[in-house]
């Protein structure tokens, strides 16, 4: 149960990283959904939309931030789950 | 006679015996439900592997129209007939230079980790390791772009960084498990007659390993081949040809594929298509060699 609670986790944490599949779905407009076919944005795509043409420090540090965002949150799963589950190491290497 | 009438004609109670019988109501329900798990499970299983073949069929019908002699001949900015050979000669040079970079790395981490590393520290860098892949490869982009890319600007250097920072630990983690296969009896064989530990590790172990260790930096290399997000802030992309120059731009097939997919002109998207396939082809066919080899090596 501890395994399948922590390939979960996995699977959450690989779908929140993802950027490329996402940013070509989703339509990258900054706006919370109304509803599931309406277009917005995840960290991973603002990210990837937006940092290319940066041009003022604040908006490069708003991005970084959110990197750190996402960072803390994957870091914070994989680290979860590497520690109650040792078995599933590898699962992200295959 | 009348007790010869009541002896019963085959023991009664035995559960093997009234498996025999038809089975009743209560019995029938539970065998149907039996039946019902392994029919979702292989249902499951099917729609999961959908996907692949959904993709496979999807990017053959969509590019296979346009691939063709000009696509591979010519780099993008081929004002009269344009390509994305920029992108193919891009790639070739920016995974393997990763390859170089994460891969040496992660080797010799690697096989720091499985020979000389006590159990702690093992286990430490195991865990971060672990922790390094599950970090999403957009952050190795952003990493590399706040870093090298703040400095210097963008690069085909830079790429090669970013995608080195997410083929590292791929290689790392490998290397440790193919040589933690290796019997310690191999080793010790080897430092009794004399030879030293380095030259044991070097000449011995990783010659035992070689299979493994080829498999891993095939792994690597898919993965590093496959990547987009790293190389959007870094290498950034090129329509020109680039050959060599590693202080400017440069463009690769993932992330041609992404560019050229997001055009307003039905060209360039069958074009992104059909570099789909190209991409495909490459990732699929190493990956299906690394599977096909495990299976006779024993060695993941």
């Amino acid at each position: 149960m501890v395994g399948i609670l922590g390939g979960v986790m996995l699977a959450f944490g690989r779908a929140l990283g993802e950027t490329i599949a996402v940013t070509m779905v989703i339509g990258n407009i900054d706006q919370v959904p109304g509803s599931v076919y309406e277009p917005g944005q995840t960290i991973a795509s603002k990210i990837a939309t937006n940092l290319g043409d940066v041009t003022e420090r604040l908006e490069l540090a708003s991005l970084i931030g959110l990197g750190v965002v996402l960072l803390a949150v994957t870091v914070l799963l994989s680290a979860l789950v590497r520690l109650t589950a040792r078995r599933f190491a590898t699962v992200h290497a295959y | 006679m009348a007790t010869d009438a009541t002896l019963p004609t085959r023991p009664s109670g035995a559960g093997g015996a009234r498996l025999l019988e038809p089975p009743n109501g209560q019995e029938r329900g539970r065998l149907r439900r039996d039946r019902l798990i392994p029919i979702v499970t292989v249902l499951a299983t099917v729609v999961t592997i959908a996907p692949l073949i959904a993709i496979i069929a999807f990017v053959l019908v969509k590019g296979l129209p346009s691939l063709n002699g000009q696509l591979v001949a010519n780099a993008a900015g081929n004002p009269s007939a344009p390509g994305a050979l920029n992108a193919i000669v891009g790639s070739l040079q920016m995974v393997p230079m990763a390859l170089l970079l994460g891969g040496g790395l992660g080797l010799l981490a690697g096989i720091y980790l499985s020979e000389f590393a006590g159990s702690r520290t093992r286990q430490l860098f195991g865990f971060l390791v672990d922790v390094l892949l599950g970090v999403p490869s957009i952050i190795a982009g952003l990493l590399v772009y706040s870093t090298l890319v703040a400095a210097n600007g963008s690069s085909a250097f830079a790429g090669a960084v970013a995608l080195s920072v997410v083929m590292f630990p791929v290689m790392m983690r490998a290397t440790e498990e193919v040589l933690r296969l290796v019997p310690t009896s191999i080793r010790e064989a080897s430092l009794a007659l004399g030879i030293s530990g380095w030259r044991t590790v070097l000449s011995i172990v990783l010659r035992a390993a070689r299979a493994g260790l080829l498999t891993g930096t095939m792994l690597a290399f898919a993965r590093g081949f496959g990547e987009t997000a790293p190389l959007l802030f870094t290498a950034k992309g090129s329509d020109a040809l680039n050959i060599g120059d590693l202080s400017s731009t440069m463009s690769a097939l993932p992330l041609f594929v992404y560019q050229y997919s997001r055009l307003p002109d039905r060209f360039f998207v069958a074009q992104a298509w059909s570099a789909a396939i190209i991409l495909l082809a490459i990732v699929l066919a190493i990956n299906v060699a690394v599977r096909a080899r495990s299976i006779n090596t024993r060695v993941e």
